[in-house]
């Protein structure tokens, strides 16, 4: 067959390059074994559409109604259980009721505005960087001194560097996102001291 | 003309809480308060994770887990302050018998970094048999009074307890970490944090690298075990002479009292090992094992001590 498509050959091309896929097996017996069942209940159902439609006479309610309303006096045993059983419930309901756990309060919010007096200008001033070059270029010198690395605390040393250099990058990371306060700047400095320190002994062993 | 009125004040009324009003040497306090309780049974457990957090816990009689939490931000602009305020996120929930409470920062993608000082601050109030895992990240914590479990994690930020007993796992990272009476099963773990423990009872097992420990005052201890690196470690207590003592120093030395009879196993130039056994059938033990770091045992903390 033939279309109207001007790069006919062009389409046909790009359709028979186009990936196939294979249905798995059990695809096509399951079509068939519906199509079987379908057509095995097709008499049913013709049979079914076929039979007559009966309405019952209008006394018979009316009979099956007073026989509903006349049945607990005939069991008077089936009633006292029922109402056992709805009392134990009611009793059991209560005691739910006492025993549950309080429900726990909505959320409240609410805001408070104030002001406060401000540190003195330039008391958190950045500081802590200023030697930071020449400490890098000391424990450089050290990772590479010949001498230091014969000492048995060489690697303990640089790993401790690691350890307050980590530490370090960690507390000034933090106060970018929460500010500078009292408590942070005080624990940054600790942590320098302490790299000050191990400075010290590093410089002492090249 | 009733326009352009109107867009003066408001103007004027944007001036006002924006930077013309940043006076000098003052700060725009904003505060967030959130109040939630929750009902308590057995079984239920407070888990709290809090940045740059003051986190108070207290008990009371009540079945009830109250909660105070506040979210703090200063900066000289009010508007500044509001908007960072907002950026400080929390968690106040309980999920079957947890309950969880959180404070964090969580900007929008592309949103501006916080420019205000931030902080937050938790007050708990909760019966004392409530289990609570604390973690915290740069802040404070005060406990007292539980009598259950306690779990501490916390980085650059110091515990205070208060009358805690049961079981008591602490973990710390460049912090420090206070108990005053203290009871149960005790399990530190410290990294560059400094441990002060004071009138302790039960059992207590210390690991610890970089940091100061001291114990005073131990009369209800059943047994101490420390391990320690490049840590210096105080027991102070004025008797001594009813402990058994296994001591260790590796590179460090061993400071104690001269009535005290120490055996040693091991005096070298690089390694202290001594011991003590009491007379008595039955005493505290107290095993202490440090790597360049010294022992000190003394009868009564100095008079000068800052602890």
């Amino acid at each position: 067959m033939r279309s109207n498509e001007a790069n006919h050959e062009t389409l046909e091309e790009a359709v028979r390059q186009l990936p196939s896929y294979a249905p798995p097996p059990e695809v096509w017996a399951n079509i068939e074994q519906a199509l079987e069942i379908m057509t095995l209940e097709r008499p049913l159902h013709e049979a079914i559409g076929q039979l007559p439609a009966y309405r019952p006479p209008a006394h018979l309610w009316a009979a099956i109604e007073a026989g509903l309303a006349a049945e607990p006096a005939h069991r008077p045993g089936r009633m006292r259980a029922l109402r056992w059983a709805s009392a134990a419930a009611a009793v059991l309901l209560l005691m739910a009721y006492f025993l549950r756990p309080t429900p726990d309060s909505q959320l409240k919010l609410s805001y408070i505005r104030e002001t406060a007096d401000a540190p003195a200008q330039g008391l958190y001033h950045n500081d802590w960087d200023a030697d930071e070059a020449s400490l890098q270029q000391l424990a450089e010198q050290y990772s590479k001194d010949p001498v230091a690395k014969q000492q048995p605390e060489y690697s303990s040393i640089l790993a401790e560097w690691q350890d307050l250099n980590d530490a370090k990058a960690e507390v000034v990371s933090f106060m970018e996102r929460y500010g500078k306060d009292g408590q942070i700047i005080r624990q940054l400095a600790e942590i320098e001291r302490e790299r000050s320190a191990l400075a010290r002994q590093m410089a002492i062993q090249i | 003309m009733k326009h352009c009125l109107i867009f003066l004040a408001s103007a004027l009324a944007f001036a006002a809480s924006g930077p013309l009003a940043a006076q000098a040497g003052k700060l725009h306090v904003i505060t967030k308060r959130l109040d939630k309780s929750f009902a308590f049974k057995t079984g239920y457990e407070v888990n709290i994770e809090g940045e740059k957090a003051e986190v108070v816990i207290e008990t009371w009689e009540k079945p009830e887990i109250s909660v105070r939490m506040e979210l703090i931000a200063r900066h000289p602009e009010k508007a500044v302050a509001e908007a960072d305020l907002e950026k400080m996120k929390f968690m106040a929930e309980r999920v079957r018998n947890k309950i969880y409470l959180r404070n964090y920062i969580s900007a929008e993608e592309g949103e501006a970094k916080p420019q205000s000082n931030l902080e937050a601050r938790y007050l708990i109030t909760l019966p004392a048999e409530c289990p609570v895992y604390l973690k915290n990240y740069f802040g404070i914590s005060n406990v007292s009074n539980l009598a259950n479990r306690f779990r501490f994690f916390g980085e650059f930020s110091k515990i205070g307890m208060e009358n805690v007993q049961g079981a008591i796992d602490l973990r710390s990272r460049f912090g420090d970490i206070v108990g005053r009476s203290l009871g149960g099963e005790v399990s530190i773990n410290a990294h560059r944090s400094d441990i002060t423990l004071e009138d302790i009872q039960g059992r207590y097992d210390i690991d610890a690298q970089y940091g100061i420990i001291r114990i005073l005052s131990s009369a209800g201890l059943l047994d101490l075990d420390i391990n320690a690196e490049k840590s210096d470690i105080y027991l102070f207590d004025p008797k001594l002479n009813d402990f058994g003592f296994l001591l260790t120093a590796q590179e460090g030395q061993i400071n104690y009292p001269g009535d005290l009879r120490m055996n040693f196993l091991s005096n070298t130039e690089s390694l202290k090992k001594v011991e003590v056994k009491p007379k008595q059938e039955y005493y505290p033990s107290i095993t202490i094992t440090v790597t360049f770091g010294d022992i000190y045992l003394e009868k009564e903390k100095p008079a000068n001590a800052k602890f």
